[in-house]
């Protein structure tokens, strides 16, 4: 009777899992996958902190020069003295802003030109060659030219940024457009519509994955603009920061605008990535 | 005069390689509430006579009327059936069959009632909010007849409809289709490449020569059942007394076409 009882709850158990869609290979399978998350999990914690533990006692014990190398634990004092008298937060506020700004400029002329692009074919004959070759063009050799053109401040820095990522998006959104299916576009010329409808109903939302992927992108190429700027132009951001406290020997702070700067590219990096599931 | 009306229609394409003579003298009345079809060896201009009739393409030489008036004033009397269904994925089924409505601007209630009795009609009610992957190919072709439908269009010009669909669907499709299209009363012009298809489901099969295209022969189809009436659905077409021997006439003159080269 007891035995009877405790299988039923058993099958009723297992009932339960499968009307949930889950079969008992299944959660096997499932707390597989589970386990071997655990262990990644585990394995990047400890290359982490072995690293800067290592870092950490080598600086202590003289085996690297602190002077020239920091160490952990100047970086964190570094950043506690930087973000009470507020330093950390105004550098770090302006390299956002400028990687923002940049972003959605490049965004809206990367979109607006490869549009006009495909919508005048003769256009897009034409312009192709200079695009391709600025595309190509090493374009912090342009950086100094802007200097001297806008001026050393943060119009140069995001002119900088923007030209840095620009040509490369028109081109890859271009030729997404021009690859969508042509009897796509005949069936929108059919129902009656025109180029318009065919951009509008067409074009632009199937090329959404598109323009997510190339977000994606385009963020951390902003924040490279934007860095590269800041190295020539700025006086304030942590491209600043890094070329100021270079030239000081001030290595703590160097090493503390580069973390920052790797906290913003994963936490941008995520940002983007939730975006895309939507 | 018929409802659509062709008279010496000559079609070329030009590119960079050279001239592509498409068609050549085509003439053809087509009846109001007639179902035609046209069959022909692999680029011969089938498709190129569609987009023609369409207003797709402008015509060179030779008119095109529909009720008398150039196709250029008839656009929106007509709907045009592609061989794949196009639905977009990122709309839902009555988002894509909306697709025509939208970009006429005439989303009214008429429209609406008729969509939603459309849906019901041919069995897409329940899946209407779901994406098109989530759809089988037949269904995926009605979304799509729908969407051409619900326009209202009084002529329709159908490319291959079936060709993507397997061969159980594909005559289960034909069914509908044909149903859809007798009960609406519309007129209908159909490219195929298959013989069967052709003879069941049209009254008249127009023969068309290699390119460029001209009509080699007309037949028209009268099939009669055990019973002695006229098949109800297409796909009964194929045990029809005659069936046999249209398909013999119309193999021939296909492969005849091989020969004259
Ligand atoms: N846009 C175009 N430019 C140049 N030539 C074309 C173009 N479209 C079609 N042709 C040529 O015109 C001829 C007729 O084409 P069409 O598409 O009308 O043939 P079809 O009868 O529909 O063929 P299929 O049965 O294979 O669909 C073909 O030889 C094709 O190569
Ligand atoms: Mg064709």
């Amino acid at each position: 009777m007891m035995m009877n009882g405790k299988r039923m709850l058993f099958q009723n158990l297992d009932r339960q899992k499968e009307e949930q869609g889950i079969s008992a290979a299944q959660a096997a399978y499932l707390a597989g996958c589970r386990r071997e998350k655990r262990v990644v999990r585990l394995w990047q914690w400890l290359i982490m902190v072995l690293f800067l533990g290592l870092w950490e006692l080598g600086a202590r014990t003289g085996v690297i020069d602190s002077f020239v190398f920091s160490s952990p634990s100047g970086v964190v004092e570094t950043m506690i003295t930087m973000s009470k008298d507020g330093s950390l937060w105004y550098h770090t506020g302006i390299t956002l802003a400028e990687t923002f700004v940049s972003f959605l400029l490049i965004l809206f002329f990367g979109i607006g030109i490869a549009v006009l692009l495909w919508w005048n074919t003769k256009l897009s004959k034409i312009l192709e060659p200079y695009l391709v070759m600025l595309n190509s063009l090493p374009k912090s050799a342009l950086a100094p030219v802007f200097i001297v053109w806008l001026g050393a401040n943060m119009k140069t820095i995001i002119v900088a940024a923007v030209s840095v990522a620009v040509f490369g998006s028109i081109l890859t959104l271009y030729h997404s457009f021009s690859e969508t299916e042509e009897d796509k576009l005949k069936l929108i010329y059919t129902l009656g519509g025109g180029r318009k409808e065919a951009l509008t109903k067409v074009i632009l939302p199937g090329n959404i994955p598109t323009v997510v992927s190339l977000m994606k992108v385009n963020l951390g190429l902003s924040l490279v603009g934007v860095i590269i700027g800041e190295f020539l132009a700025a006086k304030a951001g942590l491209g600043y920061l890094i070329i100021y406290a270079s030239q000081v020997f001030k290595l703590d702070y160097v090493i503390t605008s580069i973390f920052i700067l790797c906290v913003i590219s994963v936490l941008l990096y995520h940002g983007i990535a939730r975006l895309e599931k939507k | 005069m018929g409802f659509l009306d062709i008279s010496q229609l000559n079609y070329s394409y030009h590119t960079k390689a050279g001239e592509t003579k498409a068609l050549s003298g085509i003439n053809l009345a087509v009846r109001e509430g007639e179902f035609l079809a046209i069959v022909g060896p692999s680029g011969c201009g089938k498709s190129t006579l569609l987009n023609l009739i369409a207003g797709l393409l402008k015509t060179q030489e030779g008119n095109i009327t529909i009720e008398g008036a150039p196709v250029a004033e008839s656009r929106d009397k007509i709907g045009y059936m592609l061989q794949k269904d196009h639905l977009m994925e990122w709309r839902s089924t009555e988002d894509n069959i909306r697709l025509g409505l939208e970009i006429n601007k005439m989303e009214t209630k008429e429209k609406e009632a008729l969509m939603e009795q459309m849906l019901k009609q041919y069995g897409l009610y329940e899946f209407r909010k779901v994406k098109p992957k989530e759809l089988s190919g037949g269904m995926r072709q009605r979304a799509a007849l729908i969407r051409t439908l619900v326009m209202e269009p009084e002529l329709l010009l159908l490319d291959e409809p079936f060709s993507a669909l397997d061969y159980q669907t594909r005559l289960s499709v034909a069914d509908d289709i044909y149903a859809i299209l007798k009960a609406e009363g519309k007129t209908a012009v159909m490219i195929t490449h298959d013989i069967a298809e052709a003879i069941s489901m049209s009254e008249r099969v127009i023969v068309l020569t290699s390119r460029p295209g001209r009509i080699r022969k007309e037949i028209q189809v009268h099939l009669t059942m055990e019973d002695g009436k006229p098949p109800v659905k297409p796909s009964q077409a194929r045990s029809a007394r005659e069936f046999a021997v249209y398909y013999q006439q119309i193999w021939k003159e296909l492969m005849g076409d091989d020969d004259e080269r």
